[in-house]
């Protein structure tokens, strides 16, 4: 019985008793406490998530501070640098090259911003057979790649043919 | 930049003013403003989709010369121009009417949601291998193009998110992955102020617009590149429009919703055979409008995907042998009711929205069924539910990992208009 009632309190809680429990009180009640019960639970509903609403802005600070910042900026620190990186590369690129990127760190991001170029996202095991450029986010390519052609702030641009 | 932005926000609204006062409401203008931010959002796809089935190319100049056009009846037209201004005079009035402390209060809110969400960028792989990557290259490219339509697998997303995200770079000058984070904002508060416009009760209210998950969805750079938000708007609009008896709003904004995601197919679907139903039982001319209306949009979503070879994921399996007999349905089933339970009781994500919206549902059961409206909005909630079961059972990813990634999205999805639901039925419920 007692493992029954722990299972239960596991799946259910404090949230789905409560609930069982207003509910049953409810359908026993006569009209004028139905109304005081349903009208609880709209009000306890409206404070809790005014309350839960107000603390987590409240641990949002640094981000409300952040919004004063130059919008550039907001941006290139929100992309780790890969904003203005694309900005670069794409002074480098020429139309049609055939690039691929070391996939890293939000490497989606940095295609997107490379776009009208189409960057193909190398898998876990880098085959570098079909690119002309290989770009590497946020480190070197250890092992021979061509020879680099850029570098910004920490990430590169290898040309292979 | 602020003013472009603004010039976006209300070519949306002017475009929808038009559709509305034209050609759904019959010259009888009233101010409402998120069924005009979706009928525009809804609008501007329709026109960018049908201009990419004509590979036709759209331009800056274009785009501001369209905006432009679309201003003009309220020059041209005097009864729209006196209806307007009559309208803004009696919304001033109300505001004016409200209590100071509220509007200071939720606007300083939104002050501060404001803050964090233009304090970074969307930051979440499916924006930019999807949602956002396809707006900025339908904007750099003038048009949508297979080629981008195909980058991310699978590729049967509905786009009503990039197009409506392209409209606005177009006023830009730029693909912005920074101020496109205006629409999710602007659809947040656009889901307040409906319930504002439909009276819903001040606590319903505060439930609806502090629940964390619901900004924070905005707030958020996980998810406010996602077109969550967007859906839970269009289904709001749609359900809350059906359960006030306008079907042809109801089916409108439900053929939109299926523009912006495919999750809204299974509503649409059970929308269609519920629309038949009624137009064959009454014969009546006015019950074949909205069946037209949602069948039209739903064509014109099946055309698409079949010109341009999308496909749909969940219906391209061979069910029998991939699915049926590898997954034991009932367990699965089991494990994503079992999901939802759990994801509905995370109070730090919804406060008790969901116990609210339980507690009214359970207390009133018996009167959905006395209600024709009710009863249709609550079938389409089941008929959503089962989408997201279906989704879960037949899905590629194992259903551990999926539903770990989806669950709180599809929940939001149907918060909005589920709570506008519980709403209507205590409302009903007293008036009985």
């Amino acid at each position: 019985m007692q493992s029954i009632l722990a299972k239960a309190w596991v799946l259910l809680g404090w949230f789905y008793f409560s609930l069982i429990g207003l509910v049953g009180l409810f359908y026993v009640s006569p009209p004028k406490l139905k109304e005081i019960i349903a009208t609880f639970v709209i009000a306890a509903g409206a404070v809790l998530a005014i309350f839960i609403s107000a603390n987590k802005l409240f641990d949002n600070q640094a981000k409300i501070a952040a919004f004063f910042r130059p919008v550039d900026e907001k941006v290139d620190s929100a992309s780790f640098g890969q904003a203005s990186f694309a900005v670069e590369l794409k002074k480098v690129l020429p139309q049609g090259a055939k690039i691929c990127i070391v996939p890293r760190l939000q490497s989606l991001y940095l295609a997107y911003k490379l776009y009208p170029h189409v960057p193909i996202v190398l898998g876990k095991a880098a085959d570098y057979s079909n690119c002309e450029f290989v770009v590497s986010q946020f480190g070197e390519i250890l092992e021979p790649v061509g020879h680099k052609i850029l570098e910004y702030k920490g990430s590169y641009l290898y040309q292979l043919r | 930049m602020i003013i472009l932005l603004f010039l976006a926000i209300v070519s949306f609204l002017q475009l929808g003013l038009l559709i509305d006062y034209y050609l759904v409401c019959g010259r009888k203008l009233e101010l409402k403003l998120a069924p005009f931010f979706g009928l525009g959002l809804g609008f501007v796809t329709i026109f960018l989709m049908v201009l990419g089935l004509l590979e036709v190319s759209i331009s800056r100049a274009i785009v501001f010369g369209l905006a432009a056009v679309s201003f003009i009846p309220i020059f041209a037209d005097q009864s729209l121009r006196v209806q307007l201004a009559e309208e803004i005079r009696k919304h001033i009035k109300n505001v004016k009417a409200q209590n100071g402390i509220i509007i200071l209060g939720f606007g300083l809110f939104l002050s501060v949601i404001l803050m964090v969400t233009f304090s970074h960028i969307p930051w979440s792989d499916d924006a930019y291998e999807r949602w956002i990557y396809k707006g900025g290259a339908f904007w750099h490219d003038g048009v949508v193009t297979r080629d981008v339509l195909y980058q991310s697998e699978p590729s049967d997303d509905p786009i009503l998110w990039p197009l409506t995200s392209s409209w606005l770079y177009h006023f830009l000058g730029q693909a912005s992955e920074f101020w496109v984070q205006v629409i999710p904002f602007g659809v947040y508060l656009a889901i307040v102020l409906e319930f504002f416009r439909r009276k819903v009760n001040l606590l319903w209210i505060c439930i609806l617009a502090f629940t964390p998950f619901l900004w924070g969805y905005v707030v958020s750079p996980e998810y406010v590149g996602s077109a969550d938000l967007l859906l839970g708007f269009f289904l709001l609009l749609s359900f809350g429009a059906l359960l006030k008896g306008e079907a042809v709003y109801g089916a409108i904004f439900l053929g939109i919703a299926a523009l912006a995601k495919n999750d809204a197919n299974p509503a649409i679907l059970a929308l269609m055979i519920l629309f038949t139903y009624n137009f064959l039982r009454s014969k009546k001319r006015a019950n074949l409008v909205p069946l037209l209306v949602v069948l039209a949009f739903f064509s014109f979503s099946v055309f698409w995907k079949i010109n341009y070879d999308l496909g749909s994921r969940f219906l391209q399996k061979d069910i029998l042998l991939s699915v049926f007999e590898k997954r034991p349905f009932i367990e699965y089933n089991f494990y994503s009711l079992q999901s939802f339970r759990e994801e509905f009781r995370q109070v730090s994500k919804w406060g008790i929205g969901w116990y609210v919206i339980a507690f009214f549902v359970i207390v009133y059961f018996p009167r959905i069924f006395s209600q024709k409206q009710l009863m249709w909005v609550f079938l389409l909630f089941c008929a959503q539910f089962a989408g997201y079961f279906w989704v879960y059972y037949v899905n590629n990813v194992d259903q551990a990992t999926e539903i770990a990634t989806s669950i709180s999205r599809l929940s939001l999805q149907i918060y909005v208009p589920a709570l506008f639901f519980a709403y209507m039925l205590s409302v009903f419920a007293k008036k009985s």
